[in-house]
């Protein structure tokens, strides 16, 4: 059984979109660096909405490109990891992606069943309602960085009313905490 | 020169409206669903500190139907609540009966500025979503103290509304005061050096 971990960049204002612009001098640096290396290193794969994947497939295949920088490995990494994509609009994925069919949840349930390490799912959106319904997100590391820019577009638009249960609390430097919480009914609670 | 503080209970989706469930909103009480012992010593030590209460009309309303009835059934909280100056700001209302109130209406970030001159401890604000987004456009908020309950509440009011205006702001504190439940303050982060 796999877990699935949940990394999204969130400001105080609760936006989500372009966080690359209103969060980099917050979430770059030795200590947000190293902690989103253990993040992905340590994951099997990851789990992304179309919009983030079109994002990150963009940015990650021009980065990898490019000169090589100290975030090198990193990049390496984001480029050879398997993806599994939702979308009911692309045909097709390259990116070492797979397109997930119409029965999403059916499909990630699946997924968690199979033995390794945990899927990753960087950014939120549409895909998080379904999810976070059917209990399928072990755990929800919010980064919270300290601007107060609005939406924007929400963080968790639209869920309904869930309770959480606060795991840990990582505070760096630049004054960003990442709040990991475990949403109510997923896990071992759930598990018969 | 007062401190101008504006310390909310808020969800982890950024929501502040409601979260004792005075209002009457079908999301509200979020706030009571999770323990936090030692949010209790906090919010009194917070209290003690002030001089002040400053807030908008609906959470004016909500603590003037509440405060009063709980004088004795809350520890020191109901008499310093019930006793402590109180300013509302409010288009509509003409008179303030809980006690100790005063009605502020007009030029409210000016009448803001008076009070911080007036008052040396802190001037405390409490929900008053529509209040806090004028304070923050004028630049009165000194610090933010946000208890965050680990609750998505999904819609409602924000502390930072739709349209806000970006600021930086500075983590001065992270600290637990219960198993779930943690404060983040801020404060305004230094203004970057200008050129003029």
């Amino acid at each position: 059984m796999r877990k699935l971990i949940e990394s999204t960049f969130v400001s105080l204002g609760g936006d989500i979109g372009a966080p690359q612009q209103w969060g980099a001098p917050y979430l770059f640096g030795p200590e947000p660096d190293e902690y989103n290396r253990a993040l992905l290193f340590g994951a099997d794969a990851l789990l992304l909405g179309r919009k983030t994947y079109e994002g990150l497939s963009a940015a990650y295949t021009a980065m990898a490109a490019g000169e090589p920088g100290p975030m090198a490995d990193f990049v390496a990494a984001m480029n050879a990891i398997p993806k599994y994509v939702a979308s009911t609009t692309l045909t097709s994925v390259g990116w070492n992606a797979t397109l997930l069919g119409a029965d999403v949840t059916g499909e990630v349930a699946e997924l968690k069943k199979q033995p390794g390490n945990y899927l990753l799912k960087y950014g939120t959106g549409p895909l998080d309602r379904v999810l976070l319904r059917s209990g399928l997100i072990d755990e929800l590391r919010i980064w919270i960085v300290p601007v107060t820019n609005g939406p924007g577009q929400r963080l968790f638009e639209d869920v309904d009313d869930i309770g959480l249960t606060l795991m840990n609390t990582t505070t760096f430097p630049s004054g960003v905490v990442v709040l990991t919480y475990a949403p109510a009914g997923t896990g071992a609670d759930t598990a018969g | 020169m007062g401190k101008l503080v504006v310390s909310e209970f808020i969800s982890v989706d950024g929501i502040i409206e409601d979260p004792g469930g005075a209002e009457g909103t079908p999301q509200g009480g979020w706030s009571f669903r999770h323990p936090a012992p030692g949010g209790e010593a906090y919010k009194l030590d917070e209290l003690r500190a002030g001089d002040a209460l400053l807030l908008g009309r609906v959470t004016y309303d909500g603590f003037a139907a509440a405060w009063p009835a709980m004088e004795e059934t809350t520890g020191d909280f109901g008499p310093r609540m019930n006793s402590i100056p109180k300013f509302v700001v409010s288009t509509t209302l003409t008179e303030a009966t809980w006690r100790n109130s005063t009605v502020i209406s007009g030029d409210v970030p000016l009448q803001v500025t008076k009070l911080k001159e007036q008052y040396d401890g802190d001037i405390l604000v409490y929900g008053s979503a529509t209040l806090v987004d004028t304070l923050r456009q004028n630049g009165l908020v000194d610090e933010y103290r946000l208890m965050v309950h680990p609750v998505l509440v999904g819609s409602g009011k924000r502390l930072f509304r739709d349209g806000s205006v970006p600021g930086d702001l500075a983590l001065v504190e992270s600290r637990s005061v219960g198993p779930e439940v943690i404060v983040l303050t801020y404060r305004q982060a230094q203004p970057a050096a200008s050129d003029s």
